[in-house]
């Protein structure tokens, strides 16, 4: 009996000590408040193309320029006339420009990649050859965001009149804030000082 | 007359309950709490849990050191035969009913340890939400819709997270299989075109592995799998966050694929009727918070205000107010869920074993008298 009681305790003790849980749980749901995530809420917004009628229920008083990431944590107001559209996973937030010109927030963790392979990377979806590290270092700008410092640049190539980039790394803690604006060169000139604006703005959510 | 020789059991038996082993255990103990108290500060609370307190074994440096569920089972094993070995009499009364204490005490560890799960709610104001997110295991959920309103979840859960495994299920018409799994990892694009079997996400995204930060909540935990024999056969890039599901499509049949905390289903729902938030005068800083919900178990309900050392409790279920999310137009409560199956233990094992040493110190105040007069 002692043995018993003995055994029964002691094997209690090492029932269930599988920390490998190799489980596959079935179950059904219902979802009647489906989550809509951040992007699909953006995709309404006062500049986003969308027509109704004033007493249709729902209207844009209470929409502000100035927008709040819930994910990120930081803030920005959107330069005239841009309007917001739906992101990806990726993307934070896309501002559509014009027809041809967008702008976009990425937040990556840690450096992602390096200033050095992401300046590279840009140059090379534009049709530029890679440069060294120290020449990368002679093309940045540096802007003071309310964030942290940004390295700005002004991505161009001569021959490829369809795209040209403005875009900026600015620390965000552990993680880094990519601002990319894409526009054709003959844009994209005119759309540096909102741009500039744009990166003014960007500040810590309160 | 010939000494019966004791049986190998008895031997095992009398070797447990020596009290040597129990001191031996209780300074490794020591060792261990020590050991990981410090390690605590170069990988962080959670892994020094699970490396020394949560493991059988583990090592000190290059040295093999038994873990804290070793070292424990072994005290209790060593306290049970201690019990049916030793000769108790009517003296040592209070002693037995210590050691009943604490071998309540080592059962109460015991249903912590195996059995309490730890997990948190989100849930917006004015939503209602009926699940639990674990906060470290994760899960890669295969999410079937069956109607617009209805889905069927297939949740593999953290033992299927390693390379090579391959997840099916009899419904599934399609496999698979884990190419890699990343601890922690930096998200970043893609330099070259991507290959055609890559799939989603992965065209555009590669996972870096990193180092694991001390801090669990600073990684970021990815995947990648492959998909077989389905009209969208690739491989996949899933993270714990990813706010949109990877989708694929098999005989006729829609399929969502995530990567997210294990999730734990309520027989009940919690709405968020109120989230309240005061701050100091002048600042932003939260001074208190607390969250007005209503509790709907089928037709019974009951609002109830969870604070600062007010939690809900409901069907073994404890509800803390935890954290906040404030977005520009919204305010999502953030409610701790734990489930402590031992929570009383301590308390009732700590009574007993007052109840004990008490009794022994009466019994012991004769002979204390006794020695006295002795002297005298």
């Amino acid at each position: 009996m002692k043995k018993l009681i003995l055994m029964i305790i002691s094997s209690s003790f090492l029932i269930g000590c599988n920390n490998n849980n190799k489980e596959i749980k079935v179950y059904e749901i219902i979802h009647k408040n489906k989550p809509v995530s951040p992007q699909m809420g953006m995709m309404h917004g006062p500049n986003d193309g969308h027509n109704h009628s004033a007493n249709d229920g729902h209207d844009h008083s209470s929409d502000q320029t100035k927008k709040k990431s819930s994910s990120s944590g930081i803030t920005w107001t959107a330069p005239n006339g841009w309007s917001e559209v739906a992101g990806n996973s990726i993307r934070l937030v896309t501002f559509k420009i014009s027809e041809k010109a967008e702008c976009s927030f990425i937040v990556l963790s840690g450096v992602a990649g390096g200033l050095e392979s992401n300046v590279n990377r840009w140059r090379g979806q534009i049709g530029l050859s890679p440069i060294g590290l120290a020449a990368i270092e002679k093309q940045m700008r540096k802007v003071k965001t309310p964030l942290a410092e940004a390295q700005m640049f002004k991505l161009v190539n001569p021959t490829n009149k369809d795209s040209s980039f403005l875009v900026s790394l600015i620390p965000k803690g552990d993680s880094t804030l990519f601002v990319k604006l894409n526009a054709p060169v003959d844009q994209l000139n005119s759309l540096e000082k909102p741009y500039l604006q744009l990166l003014s703005s960007i500040k810590n959510q309160e | 007359m010939v000494k019966k020789k004791p049986s190998t059991f008895k031997t095992i038996i009398k070797y447990l309950s020596h009290v040597d082993l129990f001191m031996l255990c209780l300074f490794c103990l020591i060792i261990l709490v020590f050991v990981g108290t410090i390690a605590q500060k170069s990988i962080g609370l959670y892994y020094s849990q699970v490396k020394y307190f949560s493991s059988w074994i583990t090592f000190l440096g290059p040295i093999p050191f038994p873990g804290a569920r070793t070292i424990l089972v072994t005290m209790f094993i060593s306290l049970i035969s201690m019990m049916f070995t030793h000769k108790w009499t009517k003296k040592k009364v209070g002693i037995f009913i210590t050691h009943c204490g604490a071998i309540l005490l080592f059962i109460g560890c015991g249903l912590t340890g195996f059995l309490s799960t730890e997990g948190s709610m989100m849930i917006p104001e004015g939503e209602t939400s009926n699940f639990v997110a674990d906060y470290h295991n994760l899960e890669i959920a295969v999410i079937k819709n069956l109607t617009s309103e209805k889905q069927r979840v297939y949740a593999f859960q953290n033992g299927w997270l390693k390379s090579n495994e391959s997840l099916s299920h009899d419904e599934f018409p399609f496999k698979i299989k884990v190419i890699e799994y990343f601890e922690n990892c930096d998200i970043v694009q893609r330099k070259s075109q991507a290959s055609k079997s890559l799939k989603g996400f992965a065209k555009r995204f590669q996972f870096l592995p990193k180092m694991i930060a001390p801090e669990y909540e600073q990684n970021r935990q990815a995947i990648i799998i492959e998909i077989s024999d389905s009209d969208a056969d690739g491989i996949y890039y899933l993270f714990e966050g990813m706010q949109i599901k990877q989708t694929l499509l098999a005989k006729a049949q829609n399929y969502e694929i995530e990567f997210r905390r294990q999730r734990r289903y309520l027989p009940f729902q919690i709405t968020l009727e109120d989230f309240q938030k005061s701050t100091h005068p002048g600042t932003s800083m939260a001074r208190s918070y607390k969250s007005i919900v209503e509790l709907q178990d089928k037709d019974w309900k009951q609002r109830s205000v969870v604070q600062m050392n007010e939690p809900l409790r409901y069907q073994g279920h404890t509800f803390y107010q935890a954290s906040f999310i404030v977005e520009s137009d919204k305010e999502t409560t953030v409610l701790a869920v734990v489930d402590n199956y031992g929570r009383l233990f301590p308390y009732i094992s700590s009574i007993i074993m007052c109840i004990g040493l008490f009794i022994h110190l009466l019994l012991l105040i004769p002979g204390l008298f006794s020695f006295k007069k002795k002297a005298v």
